[in-house]
């Protein structure tokens, strides 16, 4: 595909991710982070949220998954789940962590599990759309062309 | 019978005077009286209006002063605020709207001084083409995020010529802010212009003369000049202006594509307090204007000797156009000045000789054919910028200009060009070409480049490219091919706009790299260098335009200084510790308190051991996480001033929280912290903090 098509594509999408809510502005300034002196920054930061919140995931299926629930301990995954999402401007999945520690709040492990059912969703989502760019990126870098500044 | 009518015209003269004594007195007693009562109106008058001026002295004080108040309760209530909420935002909107209050009280009070003739214009010294030049950049930025382009049309390259002037800068700024600001307001799209041009006045005074505004019966007659002191200060200054012999006009132009003012309003802009049109004003918040500024720009412009108006546009055009007119009187262009670049007489028709203030020059006359003209390739997106730059060079300067509008085009256009001045070349043995080596460091002379036709041509190639978008690889192979075989007699200047198309060290030293906008000085150094065969220009920065040009130098705000970041969490420690390096500051990095405690021992056990009387911190601020596993950030923070009192050092601690309720702020300050941040805090936040301990700090040793 031409280099010019490649990136009207990416910029476009990025738009989309935004409009859609899948990122917000802590993601555009962990772009803003990212320069020549320091080209896979957003990449690297990215790869670690995914490493972490599936962490997180599993221990949270687990954690929910016994049959006296700590819902402290479940409380405090979510609280770090929130954390990294919000840092990285991963919106929707931060939005799914507040009603989350309500249901710890509420020490109810049936609405404890939906909450974790949407998040899993959530995060899928947002992890396909990241993956999407980045590999749309590539595709831009090995045409040749240099990777728009979205703002 | 004599005696009698003697007397009796004796008696009837007598009492006819007398009569008429006693109506010329009561006459004198009517008018007295009526004097009498007329002057004590008038100092009634007088002591109203003195009142009135002193009461609005006073009001504008103290409105003023509370309005400081509220500035300093704001920054305190933001110093308070944690810096990502909804507070914050809220104290900004505050901000804002106290700046608009400021703003409409200095625009009130203003036209009450124009009003009543009271406003002096001052005089100073200052430069034309800078001033018009900043005045678009503060609008350029705004309109960028827009998508409108505020654009410097340099027309007919006068401006260079009188840039130099006497006169009131800040009132003309201000002018032209006014206009801007409006054009900016209500255009969404396109683009705005300012054209500006100047041309010595001539002896149609009577069409340059305003029509006075007060009502003095003088009139217009400049010969009628100083008779009455009572005239308002607008004919004086007129008069004074005007009758310099080194008077020159200005005009202006502020073109815009936007919203258009419907014929029947246009007369009423003028007026005071009428805002044309109220529903865009939503769409921009608390930018409802009050309408006064139309009326004072037209006061001032008429004190400045000219007129004011709206132009109308051609048919199908859309937006607004305002003109005016203003006197200044210009200064002596000293000649070859290092910062004029150019200047073109374009009403001599014969030859297009550079006239005095510029050492570049174009030879366009009829001797020289198209394809010996230096040609310039312009590849820039803006539409109407690009027109102008065209219509610029090709008219004003004289070069032949092929603009790219799309990527696809550009390498066919450089084939071309380079096809046409390889010809040339080399079927051209009229012109003696003298190496370009020897015109290292010299300043163009301007006689040797007008030996047309015998000989010194110095030709160039000079390209623009917009790469804001990126470079497609046709377009890098297109500049590769064409700097391959450059015949030696013609010199390639390129000139890339935001970001070289490659590495900057990889370009070749005679390439510049630009940020945008092109306009004004940068333009013209631009194309003022394409002389010069010096190494890449280090861009320096002019005193008055604020523009920031690539600069490898640049001072960072925390350059030099020494951050010690602790972080459990992996992904968080690699955003914080990237954000504070890109703020120029030297990061060292621990994952939890226990570390970052011994990595302070350590340092201050260094400083004792250099054995320095006043030691100084290992760090200049420490980043601290609140919640990590073992020692954290609470307890990390308290075991660290342990320490540090023994050498008598405090370093700043700034907490990382994910919590803001006031318990979790209370432990902070009481575990010996400085100060906290949300976790997420990026660069700007970080830096906010570190300012404002180091004004505490300050502000601190004031009160000591």
């Amino acid at each position: 595909m031409e280099v010019g098509q490649l990136q009207r594509s990416f910029v476009e999408y990025m738009a989309s991710l935004f409009r859609e809510g899948f990122l917000d502005a802590q993601f555009s300034q962990l772009q803003q982070l990212q320069d020549d002196s320091n080209p896979d920054f957003v990449v690297e930061v990215v790869s670690l949220f995914f490493e972490d919140s599936e962490r997180l995931l599993n221990d949270l299926t687990m954690a929910l998954d016994q049959p006296n629930v700590d819902f402290k301990q479940v409380d405090a995954h979510v609280h770090q789940l929130k954390g990294s999402s919000s840092s990285v401007g991963a919106q929707r999945v931060k939005n799914c962590c507040v009603p989350f520690r309500n249901c710890c709040e509420e020490q109810n492990t049936e609405a404890c599990l939906r909450c974790l059912q949407q998040i899993k969703q959530e995060y899928l989502l947002v992890k396909n759309k990241l993956q999407t760019l980045f590999e749309l990126e590539q595709q831009i870098v090995a045409a040749g062309g240099a990777i728009p500044m979205v703002q | 019978m004599l005696i009698i009518l003697m007397i009796v015209s004796l008696a009837i003269s007598i009492v006819t005077f007398v009569i008429l004594t006693i109506r010329a007195a009561r006459r004198e007693m009517y008018l007295c009286s009526a004097l009498i009562k007329q002057m004590e109106a008038t100092q009634q008058a007088e002591r109203k209006s003195m009142n009135k001026s002193t009461a609005s002295a006073r009001a504008n004080h103290d409105v003023r002063a509370s309005l400081a108040g509220i500035s300093g309760l704001i920054w305190m209530c933001r110093v308070q605020a944690s810096p990502q909420s909804e507070l914050v935002k809220y104290l900004d909107h505050m901000e804002s709207c106290k700046n608009d209050l400021l703003d409409m009280l200095n625009s009130i009070l203003d036209e009450n001084k124009i009003e009543e003739g009271k406003k002096q214009l001052r005089e100073e010294e200052f430069n034309m083409e800078e001033l018009v030049e900043h005045v678009v950049n503060i609008y350029y930025p705004n309109g960028a995020m827009k998508n409108v382009d505020v654009l410097l049309d340099p027309c007919d390259g006068s401006i260079a010529r009188f840039s130099r002037v006497k006169g009131d800068r800040i009132e003309l700024q201000r002018i032209l802010n006014n206009l801007l600001q409006n054009a900016d307001k209500f255009t969404s799209e396109g683009h705005i212009t300012l054209r500006a041009w100047a041309r010595k006045p001539g002896f149609e005074e009577s069409s340059n003369l305003a029509p006075n505004t007060s009502d003095s019966s003088i009139g217009c007659m400049p010969c009628l000049r100083l008779q009455k002191d009572e005239a308002s200060a607008e004919v004086r200054v007129l008069n004074r202006v005007q009758q310099d012999p080194n008077c020159v006009e200005f005009i202006f132009e502020v073109d815009d594509t936007g919203k258009g003012i419907p014929k029947e309003k246009q007369k009423s802009v003028f007026e005071n307090y009428v805002q044309v049109n109220d529903q865009t004003t939503s769409v921009h918040g608390s930018q409802a204007g009050t309408g006064l500024g139309l009326g004072i720009t037209q006061s001032l412009v008429r004190l400045m000797g000219g007129e004011i108006g709206i132009v109308d546009k051609q048919i199908g055009e859309k937006g607004t156009c305002f003109r005016f007119n203003i006197f200044l009187i210009a200064c002596d262009q000293p000649q070859l000045q290092e910062h004029e670049a150019i200047s073109v007489n374009c009403a001599k028709e014969e030859d297009l000789e550079s006239q005095l203030g510029g050492d570049y020059s174009v030879a366009s006359d009829n001797s020289i054919t198209s394809h010996q003209k230096s040609n310039v390739i312009l590849f820039i997106k803006e539409e109407e910028r690009s027109r102008v730059l065209r219509r610029f060079m090709m008219n004003v300067l004289g070069l032949k200009v092929h603009v790219v509008n799309r990527n696809e085009q550009f390498p066919q256009t450089l084939k071309k060009v380079k096809g046409k001045i390889t010809n040339s070349s080399s079927s051209s043995c009229k012109s003696k070409e003298i190496p370009l080596s020897s015109l290292d460091g010299t300043d163009i002379d301007i006689s040797s480049f007008q030996r047309r036709g015998r000989g010194l041509v110095i030709r160039f190639i000079l390209i623009i490219i917009d790469t804001s978008d990126g470079l497609t690889r046709e377009m890098s192979r297109a500049m590769a091919e064409l700097r391959k075989d450059f015949p030696k007699n013609v010199s390639l200047r390129v000139v890339w706009l935001d970001k070289p198309g490659v590495d900057e060290d990889k370009l070749p030293s005679t390439d510049i790299v630009l940020t945008k906008p092109l306009h004004g000085s940068r333009l013209f150094r631009v194309l003022k260098f394409t002389h010069e065969t010096t190494s890449r220009i280090k861009i320096q920065q002019h005193p008055l335009v604020q523009d920031v040009f690539v600069d490898v130098n640049k001072k960072l705000p925390l350059t030099g200084k020494k951050i010690l970041v602790v972080e459990d969490d992996r992904m968080l420690l690699v955003i914080c510790k990237t954000a504070v390096s890109k703020l120029g500051a030297t990061v060292y990095t621990c994952k939890n308190g226990q570390e970052a405690l011994d990595e302070v021992c350590k340092g201050l056990n260094e400083q004792r051991d250099i054995g320095s009387s006043t030691p100084s911190p290992p760090f200049d601020y420490i980043l601290m996480d609140c919640e990590m596993p073992g020692m954290n950030g609470f307890e990390a923070t308290k075991c660290i001033r342990k320490e540090e009192a023994r050498y008598g050092i405090r370093i700043p601690i700034i907490a990382f929280t994910a919590h803001t309720e006031k318990e979790e702020i209370d432990k902070i300050f009481q575990a010996g912290m400085d100060y906290y941040l949300p976790k997420e805090s990026k660069g700007e936040e970080i830096l906010k903090v570190i300012d404002y301990i180091e004004h505490t700090k300050v502000s601190k040793m004031f009160v000591m």
